[in-house]
Formats: structure tokens, sequence, C-alpha cells
């Protein structure tokens, strides 16, 4: 009975989810995100024989070069960027859009009318997280077909799908648990701002990982950071399988957390001031 | 049958409570009116009834049991038809009235065949956020019962529809009482209460002020007499004719054997008047 109850809420949330555009505004983004990575960043190594010259000059001199990571291989731009853009919509959109879900239906006050049936505060938040991540699944789907990643195997790639769903996961938990206690969108998109510019701090970590360090380094706690280099990891040869126990562990605390959360501002403030 | 016992309900840092000492009880297949002017606590007294808000003094039964100790069932059983249309605005009338519907593991009625017993046929598979409000109002009526739920709620269920709308609404709540449907009505409409309830509460300032059938409360504190308009030579007169006494009563006779009878106006009070009465205080 639950599992019937759970397809026809999911049923109903992605019918509202499609007719409120916000799978074509998922993949347009998706689309002109990858688009942009596939026409504009470099898919040759640069700079790579400049470090060989260099590493002779050096060597002539008498100096001798030490690699930190003998194992990294060097990723072209592009590949380094199709983490960022599939991280962008799965951290950020995915907890707009959580959020967004919520406080539209609050508006309307068809929660109310939900909340008089027998569906419960479960029920409601698992549908919201499992129509985000059809989403993300087909954004990321959609970017890696645009930029396809060179010599990534299937396993790489599920092991992708695998990262974008516990963070879609996790980010609509946190965007639900945000909007819980506001009332509408507006007052909503302040909080909503801030947490996803904290978020956004691992881009310029990601980008030169220095910035992570010197005080910084609360940053390799966020979701997005551990996200950003398990996806470089799985997509190319990153050398830091280190990472990816990382990324599960901290997604894994921060899933469950999430879940907690929403689940409980859902069932006792969300479900109590509808009507 | 729903039983409400000394109910007592305060908002937060309210300086006097919106609900006081309310109880009275449903039984199966009544229908139940909760009258008041606006703001006397109609429907803070349904919220704490379906469980929207907490019960905090006194005690609340359905079929016997405290409401506490029922959960999901509870709402499986329950229907609310909302004051304020709440709808899906992108999703169709049949879409709207049927969305909720597999939460709920029961038999329910079907879509089409509601949507045309109150006119709504044609626009089945028009937008909701495209309705008239009347539209929207019957299609909110028709959500809270096509579960066929035991317990129905209505908060205003006819006001904004015409006439002959709202003559269909009232035939299908009187048929859902007759079988075995207990129907929670407010409003603030006596004629709909007058022609619908078994029983009417009026409340006031958050207490029951009386509690009785329309009729009963009509006779109690109506007046039971006549007045008669007549024209004689070209002039209209009007004379009062009381039903007690047995030489009022024939003097009435003898008025009606007389020609010019305009018009004839029993004053049986209107339930608008007996509120009038009781509360000392008008409607909004
Ligand atoms: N959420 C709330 N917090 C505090 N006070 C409230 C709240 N909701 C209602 N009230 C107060 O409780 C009183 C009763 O309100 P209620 O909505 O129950 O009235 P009502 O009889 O349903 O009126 P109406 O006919 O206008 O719908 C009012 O004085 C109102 O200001
Ligand atoms: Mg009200």
């Amino acid at each position: 009975m639950r599992a019937a109850a759970l397809w026809s809420l999911l049923w109903l949330d992605l019918r509202l989810a499609w007719r409120g555009r916000l799978f074509a505004v998922t993949l347009a983004l998706g689309a002109v995100m990858a688009g942009a990575v596939r026409i504009f960043a470099p898919a040759e190594l640069g700079g790579a024989h400049e470090l060989e010259e260099l590493a002779a000059a050096w060597a002539a001199e008498g100096g001798r070069l030490t690699t930190l990571r003998p194992q990294a291989q060097a990723m072209t731009l592009q590949a380094r960027l199709v983490p960022a853009v599939i991280c962008l919509d799965v951290l950020v959109v995915g907890f707009f859009f959580g959020g967004v879900m919520l406080l539209q239906e609050k508006a309307l006050r068809t929660l109310a009318a939900y909340r008089v049936s027998p569906g419960g505060a479960g029920l409601y938040v698992t549908s919201k997280v499992l129509v985000n991540l059809l989403m993300a699944l087909l954004y990321t789907a959609l970017v890696l077909v645009i930029v396809p990643p060179a010599g990534a195997s299937i396993g790489a790639i599920a092991g992708v799908m695998g990262v974008v769903s516990l963070g879609s996961a996790t980010c609509t938990l946190g965007g639900i648990a945000l909007a819980a206690p506001f009332r509408g969108l507006s007052s909503f998109f302040y909080p909503a701002a801030v947490a996803s510019m904290v978020l956004s701090a691992a881009v310029p970590a990601y980008v030169a990982p220095a910035f992570a360090t010197e005080g910084m380094s609360w940053i390799r706690a966020l979701p997005t950071y551990q996200a950003f280099f398990a996806l470089c990891e799985l997509l190319g040869p990153g050398g830091r399988a280190g990472v990816l126990p990382g990324f599960l562990w901290i997604s894994g605390v921060g899933l469950v957390i999430t879940a907690a959360l929403a689940w409980w501002l859902t069932a006792r403030r969300v479900m109590q001031e509808v009507a | 049958m729903i039983e409400v016992e000394g109910l007592t309900f305060s908002y937060h840092g309210a300086a006097r409570a919106t609900v006081q000492d309310v109880s009275f009880s449903a039984p199966k297949g009544s229908i139940f009116g909760v009258l008041g002017p606006s703001g006397a606590g109609k429907s803070t007294l349904q919220k704490v009834m379906i469980k929207l808000l907490p019960l905090q003094v006194g005690a609340i039964r359905y079929g016997g049991r405290p409401l506490a100790a029922l959960g999901r069932e509870f709402f499986a059983d329950v229907g609310v038809s909302f004051e304020q249309p709440n709808l899906f605005p992108r999703l169709s009338g049949r879409e709207n009235l049927t969305c909720l519907l597999g939460l709920y593991d029961r038999e329910h009625d079907d879509p089409a065949a509601l949507l045309a017993a109150l006119g709504l046929g044609a626009a089945a598979d028009q937008p909701a956020g495209e309705y008239s409000k009347g539209m929207k109002q019957r299609l909110v009526f028709l959500r809270s019962l096509i579960h066929r739920p035991s317990l129905l709620f209505l908060d205003e269920p006819t006001s904004g529809l015409d006439p002959a709308t709202a003559e269909l609404v009232k035939q299908m709540i009187r048929d859902r009482a007759a079988s075995g449907v207990t129907v929670i009505l407010t409003t603030h409409d006596m004629t709909l209460a007058d022609q619908l309830c078994d029983t009417v509460a009026f409340l006031h300032d958050g207490s029951i002020a009386a509690m009785a059938s329309p009729r009963a409360l009509k006779l109690r504190f109506g007046e039971r007499a006549v007045r008669v308009e007549r024209r004689i030579d070209g002039r209209l007169t009007q004379e009062v004719f009381g039903l007690e006494a047995p030489e009022e009563q024939a003097r009435l006779a003898e008025a009606l054997r007389s020609p010019g009878i305009e018009t004839l106006h029993s004053l049986e009070a209107t339930l608008e008047q007996v509120f009038l009465k009781v509360t000392g205080r008008a409607l909004t």
C-alpha cells in the first residue's frame, strides 16, 4: 500500500515539475553549460611540454624535480570543467528546487489538501527527492553526452550517477529543510542564496586546491568540495582515489542529517501550519 | 459519530481562548452545523477536529476512540472541503480531483460522474487555474468526497455558487448524510444551515451560545403569529394575528375569508433572528 501511495504521489510530483517547466529549465541549463564547455574549453593538454622543458632546465642547473602525486595525470580543462557543470545543477539548483516545490505548495495551500489525506511527511519528502533525483540524472546524462568523458569506463559512469544521486538527494533534503520555516519564495530567496554561496565556495577550491587551506580548510567538509573531486576522480585520471571514501563518508552523514531535518521540519512545522 | 467534550483551544500568546469549553456530538449520518460570525472560532474548532491544531484541553472521540490514538486511518476516513479553493492550477479539473486518490486504500467514486453531476463535465480537462471561482469551489467540494469519507468537513460549501448549483450541492450533501456520512458544516449562511442541518450550534466568541435543531430554535425564539396585508377601499392595511389564543385564531379565520388579501407572512423567527437574540449581535 505504501509503495502504491508513493508511486501515485511521485506521478503527481512529476506532472507538477514537468508543467512547472522544472525539467525544461534543468535540461536547458545542462545543454547551455555543457555546450559552452564543449565549444570554449580546450580539449588538449596545454602546458605539459612546458613542464617538461622546465624540468629539463631545472635538472641542467643541478636541481631535482619532485612530483608530489606521481600517479596523478594531467587533465584537460574541458575534462576538469565537466564535474563543475554537473555539480552546479545537482547541488545548487537541486537545492533551490527542493525549497521552491515546497514553498509553491504552501502558497497554493494545496499542502493543506495533502495534509488531510493519509499521505504523511515521509512520503511527501521522499517523492520530492525522487523527482529531483530523476532530473539530476537526466541532466548528468545530457552533460556527459554533450561532453563525453574520454576513456571513462561504464563503471566510472555508474559511479558518477551514484555520486550525483547521493548529492541530489542530500541537496533536495537540505533545500526542503531550509525552506520549511519560510512562508514564501521571496523570504526563502536570501537564505537560499547565502547557502548556495557557501556551497559554491568549493568552486575556487576545486580550480585552485590551495584555496582550501590556511584557515579555509572547512571548505573541504562541504559536500560540494567532496563531490567535485569525486566526480573528477571518476571522470578522469585524477589519481586521488582517496577522495571517494571521503565523499561517501561526508555525503552519507550529510544525507542522514538532512533527511532527518527535512522529515522532522516537514512533519512538525510545515504540516502543522497549513490550512 | 464524532464527539467533542470540553474543548478549549488558545493560540500561542493569545490573551483569551479562541474556542472555549465546546461540547457536542454528531451521530453517524447527521449534519451538524457550526454557525457564527467571522472570528467566532469556527475554523479553529474545525482545525482541532481534523488534527491540524493540537488538542490542548478536552477530548475528541471518533467512532468511540480518542483522536490522538488514531493515525493515518483517521485521515483515510475524513474528507475536507476548504473555504478558499486550493487546487493545482496547472492540473486539469479531473487531475485535481484524482491526484491524491492513490493515497487512499479504498473504493472511490467515478470522477467523470462527479464532475458531470456538478456541471464540470465540459471543463474536466481544462486547467483548474482557468476555472471561475464557483467552478473551483465545486471542484474542491467534489475532491472532499470522491474517496467516500465517513466524516465530511465542509466550510462554506455553497458560497459563491448560483442558486441552481447550490441546490445540487445541497442535494449531494443530503444524499451523503442519508447514506451514513457524518457531516460537519461550517457556515455563516443561516438559510443553508436551516435547510440542511439536523442540529446547529451557534458559536459566539468561542463558546456555544445555543444548540438544537433549527426548528426547535425557531419555535423557541420566534413569535408564533401571522401578518396579513389586505387592501380595503384602495388602502393597504396590515394586521398581526397570534397563533396561540383561540380568539386570535378566530379573528384570523375571519380575516382570511374577507376579500382583498394581498400577502400572508408567518412571523416564525428565521435562524438569523434567533442568532441575534441569543448572542445580541448580527452575523457578518
Ligand atoms: N493562526 C492564528 N494565530 C493566532 N490567532 C488566530 C489564528 N487563526 C485565527 N486566530 C484568531 O482566532 C479567532 C477565531 O478565528 P477563526 O478563523 O477560527 O474564526 P472563524 O469563525 O472561522 O471566522 P470566519 O467566519 O471569518 O472564517 C480570531 O480572532 C482570529 O484572529
Ligand atoms: Mg473560518
